[in-house]
């Protein structure tokens, strides 16, 4: 049966997941869990939390797989939507809670590896950006996703976008120390 | 082209954009310019470090408590999605049990009895038609407030809430 599934498409997978399929709904794990997490480590720059994400994000696949219509998009970019949301949402949750004084700030509470597969420097340079200019690097170069498609996901337009990706590289040149070169 | 190249065009570069890298004043300028050389080949390799080992194996404990949470919403019938359906139903039979009751307790107050009667309250006294309004104003207030409840359900669960929103609240 399992091998069966592995050979499935996303969109029959997730046909069987919106039945309650759980078999199903694990072959989707398997086949995605490991690229999500590893988005949702260096969207959110914390192992541990990355970890609770996704088993939020795959919670609400479970959840939502009746919303899923394959004629919007493919299964891929759907989940990253899903995970992405799911990550924004926690971040602006603990910036309420920092700002409320129920949170220690980022950093106090951390004492985090950095992300695996990447240079140490590169991903302590990462945590320092915005979230919000993390969010488009992540996105843009690791993802691979084009400004557009990045546009649709966050609501934020593709003009924006450009300008806050440009304003990360040279945040992230500066960080490295790249510009001494120049 | 003796000027560097701009940020934007170093960075459309370095991420392999095809319509710029065939550009061919850019290219002569990088052939010329050993800084921007530089620059280019470290962004070069820091897109290439970002996009390096984008998979990565999942914690096994994040699919083991998952999978427990399945099993249990799979024995739970109230848990899933679909749940919304019942819930509408029973405000749908709530609203008209209620507007019922309304209509129940004005035929009441309609009573002579209660009319002829000097002790009553002063509301009671009033006409009919006031009386009816009166209601009709409640009924109304309550039907209102029990229709938006499916909405503030919603707006709960919803999984995916609108990219405008989240950029409100986080930038």
């Amino acid at each position: 049966m399992m091998m069966k599934l592995e050979k499935m498409s996303d969109e029959g997978l997730m046909q069987l997941v919106s039945a309650r399929e759980a078999e199903a709904f694990q072959a989707l794990y398997d086949r995605y869990a490991g690229r999500v997490f590893a988005f949702l480590r260096r969207h959110c720059g914390d192992s541990g939390l990355a970890e609770d994400l996704l088993q939020e994000t795959f919670w609400r696949v479970w959840l939502s797989a009746r919303t899923f219509d394959p004629s919007r998009g493919d299964f891929c970019r759907w989940i990253y939507r899903v995970a992405l949301n799911v990550s924004r949402n926690e971040m602006f949750r603990r910036r309420n809670r920092r700002e409320c004084g129920l949170e220690p700030f980022e950093g106090e509470s951390r004492g985090n590896v950095p992300p695996a597969g990447l240079e140490t420097g590169l991903a302590r340079a990462l945590e320092k950006l915005t979230p919000a200019m993390r969010e488009v690097v992540v996105l843009r170069c690791m993802e691979g996703w084009k400004f557009n498609e990045i546009e649709s996901a966050t609501g934020t337009s593709t003009g924006t976008l450009k300008a806050r990706f440009h304003r990360a590289i040279k945040e992230l040149r500066r960080l490295l120390s790249w510009e001494e070169n120049r | 082209m003796s000027k560097h190249l701009p940020e934007f065009q170093m960075v459309a570069l370095a991420l392999g954009d095809q319509a710029l890298a065939s550009d061919a004043p850019a290219r002569k300028h990088l052939g010329h310019c050993p800084g921007c050389a530089q620059a280019l080949a470290q962004l070069q390799q820091a897109v290439y470090e970002l996009r390096r080992d984008v998979v990565e194996k999942a914690p096994s404990p994040v699919w083991t408590r998952l999978h427990s949470r399945v099993v249990a919403s799979r024995s739970d019938p109230d848990v899933p999605a679909d749940s919304w359906w019942p819930l509408l139903a029973g405000q749908a039979a709530g609203v008209l049990l209620l507007f019922g009751l309304f209509l129940l307790l004005g035929h009441w107050l309609d009573g002579a009895l209660l009319q002829e009667s000097l002790s009553a309250p002063g509301w009671i006294r009033y006409p009919v038609t006031g009386r009816l309004a009166l209601l009709l104003i409640s009924g109304m207030g309550l039907l209102s407030a029990l229709a938006l409840a499916p909405v503030f359900w919603w707006e709960a669960m919803d999984p995916f809430p609108s990219p405008r929103d989240l950029n409100n609240r986080n930038h």
